[in-house]
């Protein structure tokens, strides 16, 4: 597997007022193709910034970040934008779903600013039909459950094919039993379509679900290893493994 | 992004909060209202004038005795003579010119059955009619002869014929005394109140042969130097008065032995005093457009404060859209869009209101201004002027707000709560 992420003495420094906060001191990280990973650690450890700069939400004060062989450090806020909008699929823990607007809208969102060709609403559809929500398109966030509005978030996420999808406390406002259908949505990406999960947390049991983890503390990389005893969210997975397939055949 | 998209996103935004959207648009709306009402009344006041003007006959301008007031010129005193008109109408003389009609008019105490009342009785050769056309009702108009014999008969003016005789069909026979004159009534003008005409309104005049009057009526008022007080001259057409002006003019200078000394008489021309007031009400126009105007430079704001606040309030979504990929220029085209909107909805009601305007306006020029058939019309480019500076409106004072929203920081717009 390539290397699809390798980060390098990657340093952030904020300025607030005449306090200078260094949120990031010297990181380095790879995270190949199709892994998924957990990026653990208590608040103000760094790895909010972290995740943003892995996300091309905001740049490094110093260091080296390649994704997908290009220097993102080089890249202007335009062009940062277009890899958001190819390469990377965002998941946050408030949903972050338009209200007002349908599910299928919503899921739509991506493709407004650059899509992959083909009908938008087809490729839409389809993303919805891969996490089980194509019944509820027509659905406003205000009509669904914080699972399911998840879920469409999800769908929002995969709809331009990223490479990595990027999860930010994805179960923080769910229920257990609804945060493991969730987790069991992203192993299933992972496993069956290859694309990366890169899932922020700072609990445990979410972070459990990856292949390996990687903690951040002080703004420097304290750990990173394999996950023992992995946990699989098998039920929930099967439940959405058919619908996985029609979005397979649009993306093909 | 593209535009259509841009458009329904900025509809479904403003959808999502009608009654906000209808306040914001509050502005643009009596904006555009005023500006197109106010200019449709100008339309019509002007329109009304033209008409005005057009009654007294294209092409028609009028030789008066006096002398321009801004002089004072002991040598000459004003002078005009039926012999004047006679000249001008010699072969040769004033080519450019194809009719004359002259007038001599006054007041007269007419009593006719015990009604008595003092009307304008305006002595005029048959010409007269063929210059500036009236519509005959009853009867008929005086002949050259009579004018020539000095006939005692007269045509009356449709509101003498009531106010003396009862209704205008049953004026016609009678007999009516003028200053003591006896006069048959040969015929009845149906011209209408209002009607506009140098000199007294025909509809309430009584016309008598230019020589029955100087002779029997005028005797005492006529001398040596003026026994018409209006020559009324019309041009072979409309764009030969000019020439036919200079013609006259001369003829008349000639007529009068003058040399050096200034006109003793006054050429009247309606077009240029038309052509005057309308450039006089045009700026007048202008200006009401302005003020008008100015209130859309106030609805401008109330849409800047507005977007403001929706910028705010929509920080996270701003966020959101920068995350799935939205550059900069995306939201400062998608807010920037959604204020032109709001401005181009807002003009669209603003112009039913300006109809709504104008329809006062016509009412006002009609029952205030007595403009009796004038009519404050919209004209489509000036709902193109009104809706267009609202556009711009919309553009301007919708950038700052959208350049706010696109510069905000992805990463802080989405931690907002």
């Amino acid at each position: 597997m390539t290397d699809l992420i390798v980060v390098k003495n990657l340093t952030k420094v904020y300025r607030m007022g005449d306090v200078e906060v260094h949120a990031l001191r010297g990181v380095s990280l790879t995270i190949r193709e199709g892994e998924m990973v957990a990026i653990m650690g208590p608040s103000g450890s760094g790895k909010s910034t972290l995740m943003n700069i892995i996300g091309c939400l905001d740049q490094p004060s110093d260091g080296a970040y390649n994704l997908d062989g290009v220097s993102v450090a080089d890249l202007n806020d335009n062009q940062l934008a277009e890899i958001r909008n190819q390469k990377i699929g965002f998941v946050f823990q408030q949903y972050m779903l338009l209200q007002r607007t349908t599910a299928l809208r919503n899921v739509e969102l991506p493709m407004l600013y650059g899509g992959k060709g083909g009908s938008r609403h087809e490729r839409a559809m389809a993303a919805l039909a891969a996490v089980g929500m194509d019944e509820r398109m027509h659905h406003k966030p205000n009509e669904l459950s914080g699972g399911q509005q998840q879920r469409v978030a999800i769908a929002r996420a995969l709809v331009n094919e990223p490479r990595i999808i990027m999860a930010d406390e994805p179960t923080g406002a769910l229920d257990t039993r609804t945060g493991e259908e969730i987790m069991g949505i992203f192993q299933k990406l992972n496993r069956e379509q290859g694309i990366t999960v890169i899932l922020v947390t700072h609990e445990h049991d979410v972070a459990q679900h990856a292949e390996r983890i990687i903690s951040v503390r002080d703004g420097i990389i304290a750990g990173d290893e394999p996950v023992q005893g992995r946990i699989l969210a098998g039920a929930t997975v099967a439940a959405v493994a058919t619908e996985a397939e029609a979005m397979d055949e649009v993306a093909s | 992004m593209n535009l259509i998209e841009s458009f329904r996103i900025a509809l479904q935004a403003l959808l999502s909060n009608k009654l906000r959207a209808l306040l914001t648009m509050l502005g643009i709306i009596i904006g555009v209202g005023a500006v197109i009402g106010m200019l449709a009344m100008g339309n019509g006041f002007q329109g009304f004038l033209n008409s005005q003007f057009a009654q007294l006959g294209a092409g028609n301008f009028y030789v008066a005795p006096f002398i321009d007031s801004n002089r004072i010129d002991v040598l000459t005193s004003a002078r005009l003579m039926a012999s004047d008109a006679q000249a001008i109408m010699q072969p040769g003389r004033a080519p450019a010119v194809s009719q004359v009609s002259i007038e001599f008019s006054g007041n007269a105490q007419v009593s006719a059955g015990g009604e008595r009342r003092t009307y304008s009785v305006r002595a005029v050769n048959p010409e007269w009619f063929e210059v500036t056309p009236q519509d005959l009702g009853p009867g008929r108009l005086f002949t050259s002869g009579e004018n020539q014999d000095r006939a005692r008969v007269a045509v009356l003016g449709s509101i003498v014929a009531e106010r003396m005789f009862g209704d205008i069909n049953s004026a016609v026979g009678q007999r009516l005394d003028l200053n003591g004159v006896g006069f048959d009534v040969i015929g009845v003008l149906t011209t209408p109140e209002g009607t506009f005409s140098i000199g007294a309104d025909p509809a309430e005049a009584i016309f008598i042969p230019y020589h029955t009057g100087v002779a029997r009526l005028y005797r005492n008022q006529v001398n040596d130097r003026i026994d018409v007080s209006i020559i009324t001259i019309k041009a072979q057409s409309v764009n030969e008065v000019d020439e036919a002006i200079r013609q006259v003019t001369a003829v008349l200078r000639d007529q009068h032995r003058l040399t050096y000394q200034d006109n003793d008489f006054s050429i009247i021309n309606p077009e240029q005093i038309a052509a005057q007031l309308n450039s006089v009400i045009g700026a007048f126009n202008s200006f009401l457009g302005l003020v008008a105007g100015i209130s859309l430079v106030v609805g401008g704001i109330g849409i800047m404060n507005i977007m403001l606040v929706s910028v705010t309030e929509r920080t996270r979504e701003i966020g959101l859209r920068r995350a799935v990929g939205a550059k900069q220029r995306d939201i400062l085209l998608q807010f920037l869009i959604e204020a032109l909107v709001l401005c181009l909805i807002g003009a669209a009601i603003g112009t039913l209101l300006g109809y709504g305007f104008s329809l006062v306006g016509t009412f006002v020029l009609v029952s205030l201004f007595n403009a009796e058939g004038a009519e404050a019309t919209v004209n489509m480019s000036n709902i193109m002027l009104a809706s267009g500076i609202a556009a711009i409106i919309g553009i301007i004072f919708g950038f700052f707000p959208a350049l706010q929203a696109s510069r905000l920081n992805p990463i802080e717009a989405l931690r907002t709560e």
